[in-house]
């Protein structure tokens, strides 16, 4: 969207005055509060036409601070107009009718419903309101008024009121309370979507026994294990891939960052060039297929009988020996390593004959110490 | 927003419109289509990245969470078809068991290999393209070319992020050198521009030989090309977003080699000579550049195009078969395109085709399917709503401009029916005239912006058509006529009465 041009914010100047003067109103009936620190309220503006966090909870003529700033990185102008219970509607259609009027009062519509306005803030701008609640318990609703926004950027503040759970909370849009995890719980699942290290065409694996990985497509090849929860991706899905997916922990296993799994014939032969074809699914577990050096490679990915991670390694036309990397993890009281029964090892190498490399299969087991 | 929209809803509203203003309402869109909507698959976030029809009858749709499902109209239900997708913004049937997806890290051949329904084989078909990492960076498409291929897209990346550690593809260091993209940001983002292109094909359209996956890289230029179309004549359409070198939303035709002006994605040509795009003096670029065929006037047409479609010839669609139309994402409508060469160059003119409250914003997706037209919505937390929608058409046909053209004096105007006999007045055809700064700054202003004086009108026997003559031209101008209160002989109103034509170039007399 583009900034609109604007007139200097001496409406905001008056909104502030008229909140100011409400507040003295209000405060006019008992006695003045006692001259504490006021509560101090942070409020962003956020990608998404949304307020974050999207509530507070405040006590009835408490005085506030609310500080605002705009931290939207789409380029889009938003206000805060805390509003009248039940309100909100109201104005978000009465700033929509302001039209060609609109931009001078800020989108502002006056009127007394309106309790406190904030100026219309361009990206990285801020602003802060001080002024005293209402006496009057409620749920006071704040918008943002700027046209198209109102019907989605929203939320509350509770005024002597107790905040309910955040998903059952039907003052707030639905979407700040939703959380995401990928596959909602089933396991085996593959999501693709951008992941912490790891390159940006990454696939999430859960699998059973609460057991993840991620596999990166761009080199092929596994990148780290974790155990526990699978991915939370709602950040990530609300903001298109800017903020990464939470994993439900550390991995207990991590490749090398400049891992080659496989290599033909020596040690030293130079990193073959791979190519990601897709995978299959059965029963929800995937083979990816990919080629090196225009061999075609498939490793399943799936977990043992014992519970371990399992990756079943299959190669068409083997030319030749084959040695795999099978890069040991140190953590906590032992080390998370790569089991295999054909070959032999040799540190962190696995040699296979032409023969055994045909299929294997590797286990990621965990060795006490 | 529209400034007649609003004042209509102000009436609703406040219930205060008269029996005189009632009168000069236009009968609303909802009068000629009937406007509804499916009931969403369980448990999928339903932000809809595109669908396809099914050879059977079924609708297939992909979703913001990487959900494809597939819609029994006869039953109205959904079954899911594949899982796990990243950002899916578009998707192609090839037949009951197979689908191309494109996805943003490939374009895809998802197919059910066992035939239960469930794709259970995910091959890459065509994954030569960067990732940066960048969050701006989607992928659009794939459309089916007359000739067999898809067409995809690739969005440029955005200075609101820099890049991940590792990329998949080539880094193109030209300006600003990657060690730089992982310094401070804040600094660092204003030297890469706005949006930014620093690995392969990124702001380019791209055609791909679906058998094979050989892909071509096609035109350059683009900023965010969310939808790819064809036209009935076969041309390529793109459209594109405001932004940085858009000074409006615009739609191009787009031929082999083309540059389309948005600087960022020039380092990706072959023959590129290594300058840094920003710094290439705007009159270079502009002799490289093809300018848009048709500018979408921000705010009254629209701010964020989506999906380019043909109208299907079927009767159910009345006058409109074979015209194309586009989506919009900030506000609730859809919009049409009535293209034309004139001396080697395209251009024309944009207007609304539906535009309703029901509709709801967000239009991202279409397809037409037995005389309905789905609606696919989505956000992506930008404006937009979600869902799919359904359009009917009850047979009723408004009274709407129905194609508009150039003539070496000025304009001929053809109606769905016959104009009043008044028509032939001056002052019914008023409008402005005006165009948009070709410059790296985010959007542009109207500028040299003048009333436009109609100096006749001819009507033709049948008054179904006007020629409306204007005393001079101002090329590269947008003449946005406002037909509001033009009469049809029925006493109606237009439906649409705004009509915006970009003039590139006006016709030799005969």
């Amino acid at each position: 969207m583009p900034l609109p041009r604007l007139c200097p914010g001496h409406l905001g100047l008056l909104l502030l005055l008229h909140a100011t003067a409400w507040g003295q109103k209000a405060a006019e009936k008992t006695q003045p509060p006692a001259a504490a620190k006021p509560q101090a309220i942070k409020i962003a503006m956020r990608d998404g036409l949304r307020f974050d966090p999207p509530r507070f909870e405040s006590k009835p003529g408490a005085d506030v601070v609310i500080s605002l700033e705009n931290l939207d990185s789409t380029d889009q102008m938003h206000n805060f107009v805390l509003v009248k219970p039940g309100k909100r509607d109201a104005i978000v259609n009465a700033s929509l009718l302001l039209a060609d009027k609109g931009p001078a009062l800020q989108f502002v519509p006056p009127g007394p419903d309106v309790l406190a306005a904030s100026k219309l803030l361009a990206p990285e701008k801020k602003d802060s309101l001080r002024l005293s609640l209402p006496k009057e318990a409620g749920v006071y609703p704040f918008v943002c008024t700027f046209p198209g926004h109102g019907l989605v950027m929203y939320g509350a503040a509770y005024v002597g009121v107790k905040m309910p759970p955040l998903k059952q909370d039907k003052n707030i849009p639905a979407t700040a309370a939703q959380t995401f995890i990928a596959g909602a719980g089933r396991r085996p699942f593959v999501q693709r979507i951008f992941m912490p290290d790891s390159g940006p065409a990454a696939i999430a694996l859960a699998l059973p026994g609460d057991l993840n990985a991620c596999w990166d497509a761009g080199p092929c090849r596994l990148r780290y294990v974790w155990k526990g929860e699978f991915i939370d991706a709602t950040k990530t899905w609300e903001r298109n891939g800017r903020d990464l997916p939470k994993l439900g922990d550390k991995p207990f296993w991590t490749a090398a960052p400049d891992d080659v799994v496989i290599r033909f014939g020596r040690a030293d032969a130079p990193a073959p060039q791979v190519k990601f074809l897709g995978y299959t699914l059965d029963q929800g577990f995937p083979t990816f297929r990919y080629t090196l050096d225009g061999i075609e490679v498939k490793e399943r990915i799936g977990v043992s009988k014992a519970g371990t991670v399992m990756r079943e390694f299959k190669i068409a036309q083997v030319p030749s020996g084959v040695l795999v990397s099978v890069g040991d993890n140190p953590n906590g009281e032992g080390y998370a390593a790569w089991r295999s029964q054909s070959g032999k090892r040799d540190g962190a190498t696995l040699h296979l004959t032409q023969e055994e490399a045909a299929a294997f299969t590797l286990n990621l087991e965990t060795i006490k110490q | 927003m529209h400034r007649l929209y609003l004042i209509s809803l102000g009436c609703v509203l406040f219930g205060t419109t008269s029996l005189l203003a009632q009168k000069a309402q236009p009968e609303p869109a909802d009068a000629f289509y009937a406007i509804g909507k499916l009931v969403m698959p369980n448990g999928v976030a339903p932000e809809i990245g595109g669908l396809g029809a099914m050879p059977g009858g079924r609708i297939a749709a992909c979703f913001h969470h990487g959900q494809v499902a597939i819609y029994q109209p006869k039953d109205k239900t959904w079954k899911i078809f594949a899982e796990g997708l990243h950002e899916p913004l578009g998707l192609l049937v090839e037949d009951e068991h197979s689908i191309l997806v494109m996805q943003r890290p490939e374009l895809t051949r998802l197919r059910d290999t066992d035939g239960d329904g469930v794709c259970d084989s995910y091959e890459t078909l065509w994954d030569g393209f960067g990732i940066s990492g960048n969050y701006h960076e989607f992928a659009f498409g794939p459309v089916r070319a007359p000739d067999g291929k898809v067409v995809v897209s690739l969005n440029l990346a955005s200075q609101g992020d820099t890049v991940f550690k590792e990329v998949r593809g080539q880094f193109s260091d030209i300006g600003v050198p990657r060690a730089k993209f992982y310094e401070g940001w804040k600094k660092v983002s204003k030297e890469v521009g706005r949006m930014y292109s620093r690995v392969p094909f990124r702001g380019w359209v791209v055609k791909i030989d679906p058998a094979t996956g050989a892909a071509q890289p096609w035109a350059c230029g683009f900023r965010s090309p969310d939808g790819i179309g064809f036209d009935a004549a076969g041309n390529l359409l793109v459209d594109d977003n405001q932004g940085d070198w858009r000074g409006t939303s615009e739609l191009f035709v787009v031929k082999q080699g083309g540059f389309y002006g948005h600087p960022a994605s020039l380092v990706w040509r072959k023959d590129w000579d290594g300058r840094v795009p920003l710094q290439v003096p705007v009159a270079d670029l502009e002799k490289l550049r093809t300018p848009a065929a048709v500018w979408f006037p921000h705010g009254h047409f629209a701010n964020s195009p989506t999906q380019i479609m043909q109208i299907p010839s079927s009767k159910a669609w009345g006058p409109y078969a074979g015209q194309t139309i586009v989506g919009e994402m900030n506000s609730p409508k859809i919009l049409r395109v009535l293209l034309e060469e004139v001396g080697g160059v395209w251009q024309g003119a944009t207007l609304n085709w539906i535009q309703s409250e029901t509709l709801k914003r967000g239009v991202h997706r279409f397809v037409f399917a037995n005389d309905v037209l789905y609606v696919g919505r989505t956000h992506l937390s930008w404006a937009g709503s979600e869902g799919i929608g359904t359009i009917t058409p009850t047979g009723k046909v408004p009274f709407d401009v129905l194609d508009m053209k150039i003539t070496p004096k000025g304009f001929r105007f053809t109606f769905t029916e016959p104009l009043d006999e008044t028509s032939g007045s001056e002052e019914l055809w008023a409008g402005e005239h005006y165009g948009y700064s070709y410059h790296k700054d985010y959007g542009s202003p109207q500028i040299a912006k003048d009333e436009i004086e109609v100096t006749k009108i001819t009507l033709s026997a049948d008054r179904k058509t006007a020629e409306v003559e204007l005393p001079e031209w101002t090329l590269n101008h947008v003449y946005e006529f406002r037909l509001d209160k033009l009469k049809a002989d029925s006493g109606r109103l237009l439906l649409n009465p705004r009509i915006a034509y970009t003039v590139r170039r006006v016709p030799h007399a005969p």
